[in-house]
């Protein structure tokens, strides 16, 4: 697992700034081992700053990464998910959505009310896989 | 940093799931089927680390969603120390179709 850290401000997250990521790493693969975080970028002090007035930006900074407010990802595909999202200038899917499927989703958070519509995470998982491989050994 | 949410599924969407993956092993192989099905559930584990990550549903106040590829996205809502998986989306097709069956 390859560890890339890069510490810029949220708004400067750009598609440019991903290319430049990737030319960077020399991202090819579909799923790379590669994590990277973006950390909220501290200002640096500026002239005539008292320490410790610095120091007290210091100590949100920490803070924020605390409340989770510093974002790390997993892959480049989940950075890039996660720019595409803020940085979209609209997002005109749900806009489209026929009255059946605007109902269906609206049913579907009616049923996350009921435990027995519910199978937690880790049996999901075993049994998905399970019917894969029954798919598999079936042919 | 906060304690991760608890993921469960609706079991309608496991359904969806395992369709999409039946699709995509008789479209593409099981390589491809397998890796979607388990970016599903490392998106789920990876939201659950970071609820707020999601987009906001712009028509259901309680929902967000994240993407899984270029063409499903994948609905959810937080209760507590819940994360529901709720809904997923072929973002390519119309709606009263399912494209998988």
């Amino acid at each position: 697992m390859v560890s890339a850290t890069f510490s810029v401000p949220l708004h400067k997250l750009n598609a440019g700034f991903i290319d430049k990521i990737k030319a960077f790493i020399g991202h090819e693969e579909d799923e790379p081992n590669l994590l990277i975080s973006v950390l909220p970028k501290l200002e640096p002090a500026q002239p005539g700053e008292s320490g410790g007035k610095h120091l007290n930006k210091l100590e949100r900074s920490i803070e924020e990464i605390k409340k989770g407010e510093a974002i790390s990802f997993d892959s480049i595909e989940d950075f890039e998910t996660f720019v595409a999202w803020y940085s979209a200038a609209d997002d005109d899917f749900e806009s489209h959505m026929s009255d059946d499927q605007f109902n269906a989703l609206g049913e579907a958070i009616k049923m996350t009310h009921d435990e027995n519509n519910l199978i937690p995470q880790p049996e999901a998982k075993k049994l998905v896989v399970q019917w894969l491989n029954q798919k598999l050994s079936n042919g | 940093m906060a304690q991760p949410k608890t993921v469960k599924w609706l079991n309608k969407d496991l359904i969806e799931l395992f369709d999409v993956a039946l699709y995509l092993q008789d479209a593409f192989g099981a390589d491809t089927a397998q890796r979607f099905v388990f970016k599903a559930f490392n998106r789920a584990e990876f939201v659950a680390h970071q609820p707020e990550i999601g987009r906001k549903s712009k028509r259901f106040s309680t929902l967000r969603f994240v993407l899984l590829g270029k063409h499903h996205r994948m609905y959810y809502r937080i209760e507590g120390s819940n994360l529901y998986v709720t809904y997923l989306f072929d973002t390519r097709q119309s709606p009263e179709k399912n494209t998988y069956r």
